[in-house]
């Protein structure tokens, strides 16, 4: 019956709606294993680190241990990312006219990093112990680092572009009449990239079988690595980089917990060790979170404004927000025009049509995307507290306080952090997948925000009901085998750590 | 150069490496369980343990081919953005197929490693059943591309809608089964002159293996001579340009064509034979001493050169076409991305920087199968 119910949802759906939903939870389905192989690595160098520069082999057994998970949590991602990759070649297969263009430089930058995250974190899992002068291992890990935050920052490169398409000048300000702001260095051709939007709204994705187009159209870009500079970039990069640490670390640490709970309390010392180092990488990362989302958030309010409108709760006509007006106006009582503002503005679009979606989109959204947002501020700034507890917790007189407040609750600091780690995973999950939803659904209904909506670069094949069941099915397969075996290694690593005290 | 021509050789050093990682992750996939199923109904544990390592060898395979899908597709797409949509539109239905079989056969592979010796033993062979089937899926979809680009079947159909039209393709089925083949004699007659190599240390279970690899890859080769011969006829029934540039002489037709690529066909079949001649050699030749060693190490180049060797023959005849239509074809430059210029140095450097990591990737893959590292002990499902 549920089967049913589920395909009959899916028959109501259209074309593209369908290939909506299985490509939101393909992106989940990476991100999940994605987030291991970028986190993890900070975790295990820093053991790493602390286990050469004090000779402790429990730190070095602990790293080496975890560079396991590291290694079958890459191999998950980077098969999960070729799926999505050729999923979105083949099911938005009108994308390829900005894969072909403005997308080009950084997934073709993107590759050099892959490859060598492949080499290094292969050569860094098998040569544990090859080295009698360990910092050569470190150095290689280092180097899976590296490769790792290279490859983020190309792929989220491509994202950000849709989001704000850094080289169109001030074409979008056109379609999108509040936008009064230039999207970068006009080093694009604007009518080829507006015959182009019109022909793929015309004849949708279709557009492209008319192998004369590319020539007629001539040169759409001229300068390929424009997309380096878009603002967005750096801000989303270390942002969602960030979370990706934060998210791992705290993972890291409940195990960890877990065993000073758990495990024999003989070793509570060596467990308590290792989880002040993975709850601090955790505490940096929540640290500076703060500063990175706000940059994001100022690029949106720059760049996207009726998402901000959505994320920030603003009724239709708008408002005052004291905090936000300081923040983004330095006036504590200016007023932020409402989505009704922006409706008059639309007739005045050369698409009117796409303006009045864009902000008609993002106001029906507002009651999904103002809950995430929010949901991930508040996230946010539980993981901060934690961090400053966590650093008071070195200042005696600071954690005296702590102590003293803690006692009161029946728990010491050690023990509140060591609880605090396990509900620093779901915290840390969620802030990252409700971030990550915020972003992608308030861009609703752009692929490429005012240039190509979603719908334009669908497939011309039929995708139906049963397909899509399919292929989430098998999505899910690769979720559920994927997560069940890292759960799998860690329990075996864990296993092995707890009998072998030290190499 | 020009940009088509940079674009064409980006597209053809990719799909050359592709391939061959492809190959062997297809052959080391039918491998593992039928290997494993012989040791079961033999009893064998040292067959056994060969099953596991060809996994092993299987799982570093898939990690560089994967690498390798990924450079294949911004390639295509950012060199060539039309003919990928093309591509992606036309021939849906058989890419479906593929990606089907990419996500059946991945977590079928993990399965498959961490339910060793935790599931029943025919539980166990059947999964690796699936995901042999998984593997094989693949190219069973993705072929349709060169067959479709050697002779454009189907198009017309698949634009109004009917997507299964290009099965209609002629060189379609035996092009699929003769790269399926190939595929497995490749990977069944590496591991056995590997192992045949190996087994000049004494080691039973090495010599077992490199029989077992000679068992599955001889049959295979067979098949792929066979069905290879057939495609070349069918090449130059379906698409003439292109068996003109290879096959030269050999051919029905005497097209001009931009190579010529008669002498390197006949080196293929020199490869081929090299292939054949050291196979049967080291079957009926059973002890280990100098003249096996070095039929084991022909036999081991030969089959590792012969695949994407047969590659370069089948893709570069069509330049500079990109699609053939009987005697000539679509021009390469029609498809080239116009929208932008791709900056040479991108090429140059991909291409470079390309071979020097596979170049380090193959030693490092190496050194740590070969056993030359302390630190190879991999971990999980041992």
């Amino acid at each position: 019956m549920r089967c049913d119910g589920v395909l009959v949802l899916l028959s109501s759906a259209s074309q593209a709606n369908l290939a909506e939903y299985m490509t939101i939870l393909g992106i989940y389905v990476h991100a999940w294993f994605l987030v291991f192989a970028v986190g993890l690595p900070y975790v295990v160098l820093v053991f790493e680190w602390v286990g050469i520069r004090h000779r402790d082999a429990v730190y070095l057994t602990a790293a080496r241990k975890t560079s396991y998970v590291w290694g079958i949590s890459f191999a998950a991602g980077a098969a999960t990312g070729t799926l999505v990759e050729f999923g979105l070649v083949q099911v938005w297969s009108g994308s390829l006219a900005a894969i072909g263009t403005y997308m080009f430089s950084v997934l073709f930058l993107e590759l050099f990093a892959f490859m060598t995250e492949v080499v290094f974190v292969v050569l860094y899992i098998y040569t544990w112990d090859r080295y009698a002068y360990r910092w050569v291992h470190w150095l290689f890990g280092l180097i899976v680092l590296l490769g790792s935050n290279v490859s983020a920052f190309m792929i989220l490169g491509a994202n950000s572009f849709m989001n704000v398409p850094w080289g169109t000048g001030t074409l979008l300000d056109s379609v999108l009449p509040w936008e009064k702001v230039a999207y970068g260095p006009q080093v694009s051709n604007l009518s080829a990239l507006l015959a182009l939007a019109a022909a793929l709204s015309t004849k949708g994705s279709s557009a492209l079988t008319n192998v004369t187009l590319g020539n007629s159209l001539g040169r759409i870009l001229t300068s390929p690595l424009v997309i380096l500079s878009d603002p967005d970039l750096p801000a989303t990069f270390l942002h969602t980089v960030d979370a990706a640490i934060i998210v791992v670390s705290f993972e890291v640490s409940s195990v960890l917990a877990y065993l000073y709970f758990r495990g024999d309390p003989n070793r509570r010392k060596e467990f308590l060790g290792l989880f002040r180092k993975s709850f601090g990488v955790a505490a940096v990362a929540s640290i500076l979170q703060p500063l990175f989302g706000d940059m994001a958030g100022r690029v949106e309010y720059a760049y996207q404004y009726t998402k901000f409108l959505a994320a920030e709760g603003f009724p239709p006509q708008g408002g005052q927000n004291p905090v936000l007006g300081i923040l983004l106006k330095g006036n504590p009582t200016y007023f932020f025009p409402g989505f009704s503002t922006l409706l008059a503005e639309t007739s005045s679009s050369v698409i009117p049509s796409a303006a009045r979606a864009t902000v008609l989109g993002a106001e029906e959204a507002e009651p999904l995307i103002f809950p995430l947002y929010y949901g991930m501020i508040i996230s946010g700034i539980v993981l901060f507290i934690l961090a400053l507890v966590y650093f008071a917790s070195f200042s005696a007189r600071l954690a005296g306080i702590l102590e003293g407040f803690f006692s009161s609750l029946g728990l010491g600091v050690e023990k509140f952090l060591l609880l605090s780690s396990f509900a620093g995973v779901i915290i840390s999950m969620f802030a990252g997948g409700a971030g990550w939803a915020v972003r992608e659904v308030g861009r609703h209904p752009w692929t490429v925000y005012g240039l190509i909506p979603y719908y334009d670069v669908v497939t011309p094949a039929p995708i139906t009901p049963a397909f899509v069941a399919a292929i989430m099915l098998l999505e899910l397969l690769i979720f559920v085998v994927g997560t069940a075996a890292i759960l799998w290694l860690v329990r075996s690593q864990v296993e092995d750590f707890l009998e072998a005290k030290s190499e | 150069m020009t940009s088509v021509w940079i674009g064409f050789l980006m597209l053809g050093v990719t799909i050359v490496v592709h391939i061959f990682l492809v190959s062997l992750v297809l052959g080391l996939a039918v491998m593992a369980p039928i290997i494993e199923y012989w040791a079961y109904r033999t009893g064998d544990k040292e067959l056994e343990a060969v099953s596991k390592d060809t996994l092993k060898y299987m799982a570093v395979s898939e990690l560089a081919a994967g690498v390798w899908a990924t450079w294949f597709t911004v390639a295509l797409a950012g060199f060539w953005p039309q003919l990928t949509f093309i591509a992606t539109d036309v021939l849906f239905y058989p890419l479906t197929i593929a990606l089907f079989g990419v996500m059946l056969g991945i977590p079928l592979m993990a399965v498959y490693w961490y339910t060793w010796d935790t599931v029943s033993r025919r539980l166990h062979i059947a999964i690796g059943g699936f995901m042999a089937l998984g593997a094989m899926l693949v190219p069973t979809g993705f072929n349709m591309i060169f067959a479709f680009l050697d002779d454009p079947v189907g198009m017309a159909g698949a634009l109004h809608g009917n997507g299964w039209a290009v099965f209609a393709n002629p060189l379609y089925p035996d092009f699929t089964f003769h790269r399926i083949t190939a595929a497995i004699s490749m990977a069944a007659l590496a591991i056995s002159a590997i192992y045949s190599l190996k087994a000049s240390s004494g080691e039973k279970r090495y010599l077992k293996a490199s029989k077992f690899g000679l068992y599955v890859g001889l049959p295979a080769l067979l098949l792929a001579s066979m069905s290879g011969a057939a495609y070349a006829l069918e090449l130059d029934k379906y698409s003439p340009y292109v068996a003109s540039s290879v096959l030269g002489p050999l051919s029905a037709f005497s097209l001009s064509t931009y190579f010529h690529l008669y002498p390197a066909f006949v080196g293929f079949m020199g490869i081929v034979t090299l292939i054949w001649v050291a196979s049967i050699f080291n079957i009926l030749h059973q002890t280990f001493d100098w003249t096996k060693k070095a039929s084991s190490w022909v036999l081991l180049v030969s089959v590792l050169v012969g695949v994407p060797y047969g590659e370069v023959l089948n893709d570069l005849p069509r330049y500079p076409y990109m699609v053939i239509t009987g005697t000539g074809g679509l021009p390469a430059s029609l498809f080239i991305n116009h929208w932008m210029d791709i900056p040479q140095v991108f090429a140059v450097a991909a291409l470079a920087v390309g071979a020097v990591l596979m170049a380090v990737f193959s030693c490092m893959v190496y050194l740590v199968f070969a056993s030359k590292l302390p630190g190879n002990k991999v971990s999980g499902g041992e």
